[in-house]
């Protein structure tokens, strides 16, 4: 089968987490009732005009920042026209001419190797009404008409389905560093155009192909491998792609042609005559690069060389900003990192999943785990023992070590006192002692029994010593 | 050059349509303005000055603090159409 060059470009919407909507006062939630959160900006009465919302454009501005962006002196809008139920007003205000970045890039890991990923731009917009689709009429809720949207583009070069999520997952993981959005896709809070090209010269971009509206990364995982199972198709029969938008129908796992060339839609754009250019200050931008904090890229890499921990536990521990928080506190408070990391990737995160948690949400103290790890390092108790008793107190929603304390689990490592075990085994077993002395492989068994009845709280290390030493005595 | 056939597909595309002698006099109103551009792209260095979307300059432009206050409830929405169902604007459904 012919092999081609893929090429793939995303556009990414995000909702931006601002309490109220981008021109006008309304709330900004997803959860309300219909039609509750709108005033007359949104429903484009005669005669309102748009005010920009502050926080939106200081989000904005975090967000283009951290994509390492050019940001404009000025920022001004332009009107993006075109007729549908959706937005009131018959076009949307967004940034066509004069983007609050643009020329950026973000630096992803794909399989340990290093990608700097280009930014064409972003650039902030408001969402439009929701569309609620029946048998045969359509209904609009307009909560959602006007919550800010950040859109960023890349330049077409994504070389692979791979490549295409792992940005996806750094640019969330942006969004979410940064305070921006929640960018949770179940809430539609992040959303995604998916642009693919195949081509048989790998110099040159073949025709392109857009998908719309895709909601969540795993959609894009599946829409990006139909389409190019499609497009590999058409070419090894000698046709030609067609320059298109498709829709990507998740339920039936197939795309569907929207639109050609032929009929794109001229949007018309001009700039918003209702929104004066707004001046933007380099004392803002200096206080904005200010509040960036280290993203997952820089964090990883801090994490693999400063505290020599696994390239997959560092990503596992960025992949939530709480979670990387939490650990950088327990590091800071004197624990250890590569056990840590270890307690956290393991025994934490797997309750935290079970359970749909956030670690802020259950009780573990970064002194408690910290303590708990100590108890492991220092032998007082196993690994095993504490990964168990964690465990127990994550589910029992108990403190670690007042847990630790009242089931009296921690490790025994008096001599003496292993020694008493020792003898009592080997006195119930006489014929054990001389199977040892016969040459049969009995020893780890002996010791079995001696875990057994400490509970698993002998040191095994010394225990080992001390019975070996026994059953020298009794040869 | 923007001839009738031009301004058809506009037209077209804007959703509305027009008299012949509409049209007529819409293509001469673009001969005069493209010849009003042609004036300007004559200027010297005129590519490396910036357009100019408002009439002054204004520096002192305020953003809106982020503060909620939704202003209608959806009887003042729904007044505005007479078709409704649920609390929401019933609409042909425009997709397949």
């Amino acid at each position: 089968m012919m092999m081609y060059k893929v090429v793939i470009g995303l556009e990414v919407h995000c909702q931006l987490n601002t309490k109220s909507k981008n021109f006008s006062s309304s709330l900004n939630s997803y959860n309300s009732l219909v039609n509750s959160n709108i005033s007359s900006v949104d429903l484009a009465y005669p005669g309102t005009l748009p005010v920009v919302n502050k926080e939106a454009v200081y989000k904005s501005l975090k967000t283009a920042i951290a994509l390492n962006c050019e940001i404009p002196k000025y920022l001004s809008f332009d009107r993006k026209n075109y007729f549908y139920p959706d937005l009131p007003k018959g076009y949307q205000i967004t940034q066509m001419h004069n983007p609050i970045g643009k020329n950026g890039y973000l630096m992803i890991n794909v399989d340990g190797v290093d990608k700097k990923v280009l930014i064409h731009d972003t650039h902030l917009e408001e969402d439009t009404a929701n569309l609620n689709h029946y048998s045969n009429y359509s209904l609009i809720d307009y909560n959602r008409c006007g919550i800010p949207l950040l859109e960023t583009v890349t330049e077409p070069c994504l070389y692979s389905i791979k490549e295409a999520i792992c940005f996806l997952e750094a640019l969330r993981s942006l969004f979410i560093y940064c305070g921006i959005s929640d960018a949770r896709s179940d809430k539609g809070q992040i959303r995604c155009d998916v642009n693919v090209s195949l081509s048989k010269d790998y110099n040159k971009l073949g025709t392109r192909v857009e998908m719309k509206n895709i909601n969540t990364f795993n959609n894009v995982k599946e829409a990006l491998e139909y389409e190019i199972k499609r497009q590999t198709e058409i070419l090894n029969n000698g046709g030609k792609i067609i320059q298109e938008t498709r829709r990507y129908d998740d339920n039936l796992k197939q795309s569907f042609s929207m639109r050609n060339k032929v009929d794109a839609i001229d949007y018309k754009y001009f700039t918003e005559p209702n929104i004066p250019k707004i001046k933007i200050s380099d004392e803002l931008i200096t206080k904005i690069k200010e509040e960036i904090p280290m993203l997952q890229f820089d964090l990883v890499n801090k994490y693999i060389n400063e505290y020599n921990i696994s390239r997959v536990d560092a990503t596992t521990i960025v992949k939530d900003r709480k979670i990387s928080d939490f650990y950088q506190l327990c590091i800071n408070k004197g624990g250890n990192p590569i056990y840590l990391a270890n307690f956290i990737t393991g025994v934490i995160l797997s309750h935290l999943n079970k359970f749909n948690l956030s670690i802020d949400k259950i009780k573990l103290e970064a002194d408690s785990l910290n303590k708990l790890l100590d108890m492991v390092i220092n032998n007082k108790i196993s690994n095993k023992q504490a990964k168990e008793v964690l465990t127990k107190a994550l589910e029992e929603d108990k403190d670690v070590i007042s847990l630790v304390n009242s089931l009296n689990i921690s490790q025994i490592t008096n001599k003496d006192e292993i020694l008493n075990v020792v003898k009592e085994v080997l006195d119930e077993n006489p014929n054990l002692v001389k199977d040892y002395h016969d040459g049969k492989k009995v020893f780890d068994y002996i010791i079995g029994q001696i875990m057994k009845k400490t509970k698993g709280r002998a040191n095994p290390k010394l225990t080992s010593i001390v019975l070996k030493e026994e059953l020298d005595l009794r040869a | 050059m923007i001839d009738k056939e031009k301004l058809r597909e506009y037209a077209k595309k804007l959703m509305f349509d027009m008299k012949d002698s509409e049209y007529d006099t819409l293509q001469k109103e673009f001969d005069v303005i493209l010849k009003q551009m042609d004036l300007i792209g004559k200027i010297d260095n005129i590519s490396s000055v910036l357009p100019m979307f408002y009439p002054f300059e204004l520096d002192n432009v305020k953003l809106r603090e982020d503060v909620v206050n939704n202003e209608l409830v959806f009887d003042d929405l729904l007044v505005n159409t007479s078709n409704v169902k649920d609390n929401q604007v019933v609409v042909p459904k425009v997709v397949e």
